[in-house]
């Protein structure tokens, strides 16, 4: 997977750039506020449709200008050929609201069709709520995580989310009107199957990540984490578990199970690791789990996605920064912001862009 | 601005209507000023005794001048057969292939809670009633194959499968998420020929 070119205009501090990029590390240089953040949230978009840093796509234009677009053009492993193939994707979206999405000249609407395109590890200042954050934030990672190499969980998460907003209408509608209850359990019905797809996706997905996140540690790297491993238990669905929360759910007007309530755990020597960790060992642990998620891509697509790596001089000892250096080698592309490139040395070949 | 006050009022209320754009409502009313009068107001009464005399079929739902519609009035066709479509241009899709010698009912509309229309304001049970007073032996359902079809589909399985009655339901073919009016002939009635029991 490499990122070949990219065009961004009015994209948050962006006003406009227009990038090539030749080598396999890209350092992003530049002052406070230039934008080096959001170049890589960029990068991001065009693998997600959303932004790492939680905003809306209102909220991503920048200020004074009509809209935003974000554009770029790489190559991919075809996953039925197994050969290269290029592609070029181009997401604007106006201050009216109007969204356009071009994928290799077809037209779509919704950014969700970027998903299981371009694929990136993405590691930065919000990466700390992996492991001290809600248990949405774990399950962005994971949604994302297992879309981009699964279109089938992708059209299950979207007919859930379907799901739910319906049923979310009907249990809103029951203050003035009485609910229709055979509908409400067909809903349910819809809950269970689809949440239970989703469930058992999710928990092949993270015993990948929980392995690969052991060898990385095994092979020297946060070997403070030795004892940090994940656990994930979604709690037992079923048409008759749900229907006894019915009266709940219709009195708060929200659906009280199925797999948006989901999470999973990092345990360390069995303990809640979310409890006890300090906000470095978070965001190091956070890192360990995008490089553990990367592997989980590059099993399930066979390449490595692009890593982003934000700020990461920061947060990390020298020690287990060369560590994480040495491994960056191994990706097709990687982006990093605020270094020093002199840090690299010699043996990897950078370009840096300067903003 | 050179036109009259009449003129872009007529041009406004027919850009109104599906499908025509502002241009082309300018060019319907240059036409229409270059007719007689006489055909004008024969126009006019058209649309008036269309508005006043086409009512909704009292059994099924079609358009009809009386109580009944054309098809519910056509004895030739099977009556035991029902077919429940979304909307009156679904009906002439299926109309359109040939091949489909039963009755319908109209829901117009679809289950849809955040557009607040439930089975009652589709009146599914006025459905179900038909099915239990006019012999019907088979339902076939030809909502949309997208989310609220499926919903609607599937709610009238459930709402049927008490009663002595086979219910399929149109499928293979016809694209996940598109619209039925929207298939061809020869696709549709594939969709019709393999359609499959659904069970509630
Ligand atoms: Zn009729």
């Amino acid at each position: 997977m490499f990122l070949e070119s990219m065009w961004v205009q009015g994209f948050r501090a962006l006003a406009e750039q227009r990038l090539e990029f030749t080598a396999p590390v890209t350092v992003i240089q530049g002052g406070n506020g230039t934008g080096k953040t959001t170049l890589l949230d960029a990068v991001y978009f065009l693998a997600s449709g959303k932004s790492f840093l939680g905003l809306a796509n209102a909220e991503l234009i920048r200020d004074m200008n009509p809209y935003f677009v974000v554009a770029g053009q790489y190559r991919a492993l075809d996953a039925v050929t197994g050969g290269v193939v290029n592609h070029a994707v181009q997401a604007m979206f106006t201050s009216e609201g109007r969204k356009e999405l071009r994928i290799d000249g077809t037209v779509y609407r919704g950014f969700i069709h970027l998903v299981g395109g371009l694929r990136v590890a993405s590691f930065n200042f919000n990466s700390v709520f992996l492991v001290k954050g809600l248990p949405s934030a774990r399950r962005q990672f994971i949604n994302l995580l297992v879309a981009s190499s699964d279109r089938v969980y992708l059209e299950t998460l979207s007919a859930y989310t379907e799901v739910m907003a319906h049923k979310n209408a009907v249990l809103r509608q029951s203050s003035f009107t009485t609910p229709d209850m055979s509908l409400l359990d067909l809903f349910d019905e819809q809950i269970v199957r689809l949440s239970t797809a989703i469930y058992a996706k999710r928990r092949a997905a993270l015993a990948v990540i929980d392995r690969a996140m052991r060898q990385l540690v095994s092979s020297g790297l946060f070997g403070v984490f030795k004892d940090l491993v994940i656990a994930y238990e979604p709690r037992a669905i079923s048409v008759d578990s749900i229907r006894a929360l019915r009266d709940r759910e219709l009195a708060r007007h929200a659906c009280l199970a199925g797999c948006h309530l989901d999470d999973f755990s990092l345990l360390r020597s069995g303990k809640q690791f979310r409890e006890s960790a300090s906000l470095g060992e978070a965001k190091v642990a956070a890192l360990l789990l995008t490089l553990a998620g990367a592997e989980f891509t590059r099993a399930a697509t066979g390449e490595y996605p692009i890593l982003l790596l934000d700020d990461l001089e920061g947060d990390i000892d020298m020690a287990n920064l060369d560590r994480v250096l040495h491994l960056v080698t191994q990706f097709d592309q990687v982006f990093i912001t605020s270094f020093d490139a002199a840090r690299l040395g010699s043996g990897l070949n950078a370009q840096s862009v300067n903003l | 601005m050179f036109l009259p006050r009449r003129f872009i009022e007529l041009s406004a209320k027919l850009g109104s209507l599906p499908g025509i754009g502002p241009k082309a409502a300018d060019r319907l009313v240059f036409y229409l000023l270059d007719q007689s009068e006489e055909d004008i107001r024969a126009l006019a009464d058209a649309l008036v005794a269309a508005k006043r005399e086409i009512h909704f079929c009292t059994r099924c739902g079609n358009f009809a001048q009386g109580n009944l519609c054309e098809i519910c009035q056509d004895l030739s066709r099977d009556g035991g057969l029902l077919c429940v479509v979304e909307e009156i241009r679904d009906l002439a899709a299926i109309e359109k292939t040939g091949v489909y010698r039963g009755l319908y009912h109209v829901l117009h509309g679809r289950i849809d809670p955040i557009a607040r229309v439930g089975p009652e304001e589709l009146g599914l049970n006025r459905l179900a009633n038909r099915i239990r007073t006019d012999g019907v032996h088979e339902v076939i359902i030809a909502t949309n194959p997208n989310f609220n079809g499926d919903i609607t589909a599937m709610y009238i399985a459930k709402l049927l499968s008490e009663l002595n009655v086979r219910v399929t339901r149109i499928a293979t073919g016809i694209p996940k998420g598109s619209e039925l009016e929207f298939a061809d002939v020869f696709t549709l009635t594939q969709a019709l020929e393999k359609r499959t029991d659904v069970q509630g």
